[in-house]
């Protein structure tokens, strides 16, 4: 009996052990099993499930910089850069309640339901290796305002499915959750605006958008400048990007706690220019109504500051407004102040002149036999408007007569014609801070015909842009220095403090001082009863200046229905503020006239006069009164109008 | 003999006590200033939402602003109210130029300057 018991205990006891050994087993198996996953976790694929886990919490946002703004002299803002929003939708979100969400956000986006409910259709594409898969994701509308995006955002988050979600499973509850917060969605997008719409649009320029990448993969829009100041100054206006290293949470949203890395962005520089928007506006004003009068191709204007070459002003018509690129046609994007050339005409003739009186072959009182009006040079006519017989210089250049302007050019002869040329800056680039700009053209002495020395002297033969003729007249009012145009001040960072500032830049002189005042007693008798351009004389001022009237080539040949009508002067003559120029291309000579006396000169007067009394520019003298001697300008000047308006 | 030992399990008690006491205020201590940084990053955060709004909302007064200031919106709505306004001729305008005693040291050198500029 105890020997049975003894038996049974030890095969009961055998059984525990087994049992003992099989669960030790199985723990210790489980154990190695568990050790064997730490290892291949936590070092084998370490690198992997790293990555994998900051994917899911932390993010790397790019910091955008603000692009620079472009400001006139006075500080009047002519570009800046706003957010707007690109609206998107996933489609693989939206799923078959598209046309109750279509429904919803159409009025927002200003497009119809069943266009709407068309682009979030859900639908399939072939992707490179041939297999269809679920278009994810579709861009709904561009430039939407912010206030637009919040409505959008509002109906969304109300939107309703027309199902009782208490009733539904949690799953179909998710997914309309998801689509309320994650079906719309949207993609900040950076873009120009200019407050003054087409205010000194061919100054500004304008900008174009960019693809980038992210560092986090996204793809990115970034504006960058395509055309004039925009392009010019593309790299200092805008700026360098920033980043913030974060970690979300379930909701995607940020833990500021474990904020990593924050860098700032630097906001793009601000450009200041020479521009004054109020001379501008005066500028293009009076250029639409001049476009109206005579219907011309275009009219270009600069103004400038004769002294420093500062660019107070500058317009063509027919121009585009920047904000709305997609109705600006190639013609009215165009520059033509520095992007066209053509044969100037007499304005041309101060070149001739000053030439002749700096090299000491002429005085202004020197006369010069004008063969009344009909002259032979290398058997060809040359002809006046008028039948002048004997004039001085100064008579030449105020009658703007050709066959003295040539005489003039033949006794100096070819080599010291073109020397001259070429030192009042025709020829080549002015290299104002513009894209674009073309060199003129200026042909060699070798390439001049027999009758070249003859047509250069009255502006023919000789391509040039409006900027070259303008620069030039402005070195005689500069009292012989030629300056280099000037469009930027300074650039400054968002505090206001100057980076970089642009000095003015003496080219040369082409001309000494005393020829230039020369000159500019002639120019002075060209505006008045003695010369051809009376209509641009002032009130207030003494205004110095020429006209010219070429005719274009047509096909080689010169044509008597298509002329390039100019004027060109400044004023105060004797202490010069500001340098205008007007060149009309093709006036219709049908309704105002075609010479540059009748149509360039009277918009010259108009924009001098106003942009004179907007810059309160001292008078030389009052009308009916004798003239008051000018002083140095005072640093302090108060306007007072006077209340019998 | 049972004296020192009673004495010394009370200082042993007391010692106890503190230990544990340090330790649990060092626990609440941590978790006190935890909760603090918490609450200084969602305030900051709250902060920096509200900077930005603020920044977007100043945007839009800029370029408004912009917008109204541009010398042809001026001009159109000068003409639009008929207020007659219009720049002052240069005959309207009275020249004001102190006795070079009364002006200021600072006025001095700037209108020095300006002569020097002008000449």
């Amino acid at each position: 009996m105890a020997r049975k018991k003894a038996l049974t205990e030890s095969l009961i006891r055998a059984t525990q052990i087994r049992r003992l050994c099989f669960f030790a087993g199985c723990i210790i198996t489980g154990f190695i099993a568990l050790g064997y996953k730490l290892v291949d976790v936590q070092v084998v694929q370490h690198e992997r499930f790293t990555q994998l886990a900051k994917q899911n919490t932390e993010r790397t946002i790019v910091r955008r910089p603000k692009r620079g703004d472009i400001v006139d002299a006075k500080g009047t803002v002519l570009a800046t850069s706003k957010m707007v929003h690109t609206v998107c939708a996933d489609l693989t979100i939206l799923t078959n309640h598209y046309v109750t969400v279509a429904k919803e956000i159409a009025p927002h986006l200003e497009m119809t339901v069943p266009e709407l409910a068309e682009m979030l259709r859900p639908r399939t594409r072939r992707n490179t290796n041939g297999v269809d898969v679920p278009v994810r994701s579709v861009r709904l509308k561009r430039r939407v305002e912010p206030h637009i995006w919040e409505e959008i955002r509002e109906t969304m988050r109300g939107i309703s499915f027309g199902v009782e979600e208490d009733s539904i499973t949690v799953n179909a509850k998710a997914a309309l959750n998801r689509i309320r917060r994650y079906g719309i969605y949207e993609e900040p997008q950076e873009i120009r605006y200019y407050p003054n719409q087409t205010l000194a649009s061919h100054v500004l320029g304008f900008v174009g958008t960019t693809e980038s990448v992210e560092p986090n993969g996204r793809v990115v829009e970034s504006i960058v400048g395509r055309d004039g100041l925009e392009k010019t100054l593309d790299n200092a206006l805008t700026g360098v990007r920033g980043w913030r290293q974060i970690e979300t949470d379930i909701m995607r949203r940020e833990v500021a706690m474990f904020r990593d890395q924050d860098v700032a962005p630097r906001p793009g520089l601000k450009a200041v220019l020479t521009i004054d928007a109020g001379v501008q506006h005066i500028v293009e004003r009076e250029l639409s109504a001049a476009f109206e009068r005579h219907n011309p191709v275009s009219i270009s204007c600069v103004v400038v500051r004769p002294s420093t070459g500062e660019i107070v002003a500058m317009a063509n018509l027919p121009t585009f407004n920047p904000n709305d690129l997609g109705e600006a046609k190639p013609h009215e994007m165009r520059n033509r102040v520095i992007t066209d050339q053509a044969e100037p005409g007499s304005t041309f003739k101060i070149v001739v002149a000053a030439a002749g009186i700096n090299e000491g072959e002429y005085d202004l009182d020197d006369t010069i036999y004008c063969e009344n009006g009909s002259f032979y040079f290398a058997g060809i006519p040359l002809r006046d408007a008028h039948h002048f017989g004997t004039l001085t210089v100064e008579g030449i250049i105020a009658h703007s007569s050709n066959i003295g302007s040539a005489k003039i050019g033949i006794k100096l002869g070819k080599e010291r014609l073109y020397d001259y040329i070429r030192r009042f800056g025709f020829g080549e680039r002015t290299g104002i801070m513009l894209p674009g700009e073309i060199r003129g053209t200026v042909h060699k002495t070798e390439r001049w015909s027999g009758a070249s020395i003859s047509r250069i002297p009255m502006g023919h033969e000789v391509d040039c842009t409006p900027l070259q003729m303008v620069m030039a007249m402005a070195a005689i009012a500069n009292r012989g220095t030629l300056m280099k145009p000037m469009l930027v001040d300074r650039l400054v960072d968002e505090n206001d403090r100057t980076m970089v500032k642009y000095e003015p830049q003496v080219v040369r002189n082409p001309i000494d001082s005393e020829t230039a005042g020369k000159i500019v007693q002639a120019l002075k008798t060209t505006v008045s009863t003695n010369g051809t351009g009376l209509k641009a004389k002032l009130a207030y001022y003494t205004v110095a200046g020429k006209t010219g009237t070429a005719q274009k080539l047509v096909n080689g040949r010169y044509v008597n229905n298509k002329h390039y009508s100019s004027f060109i002067g400044f004023f105060p003559a004797d202490n010069p503020e500001l340098c205008i120029s007007v060149v009309i291309d093709e006036p219709d000579r049908r309704r105002a006239g075609y010479y540059g006396s009748e149509t360039a000169a009277p918009i010259f007067q108009k924009i001098a006069q106003h942009a004179a009394q907007y810059l309160a520019i001292p008078p030389e003298h009052i009308p009916d009164e004798a003239p008051i001697e000018r002083t140095v300008p005072t640093p302090i000047a108060y306007a007072t109008p006077r209340t019998d308006r | 003999m049972r004296r020192n030992k009673s004495a010394l399990k009370t200082k042993t008690v007391f010692t106890s006590i503190v230990i544990c006491t340090a330790v649990c205020l060092a626990g609440i201590g941590y978790v006190w200033a935890k909760r603090e940084v918490w609450a200084l990053y969602r305030d900051m955060k709250q902060l920096e939402n509200r900077l930005e709004a603020l920044r977007k909302e100043n945007d839009i007064l800029q370029r408004t602003y912009a917008a109204m200031s541009s010398p042809a919106r001026l001009d159109a709505r000068v003409r639009e109210l008929n207020l007659g306004l219009s720049a002052p001729l240069p005959s309207q305008i009275v020249r004001m130029q102190a006795e070079p005693s009364q002006v200021s040291p600072s006025k001095a050198v700037a209108r020095s300057y300006a002569t020097n500029l002008e000449e």
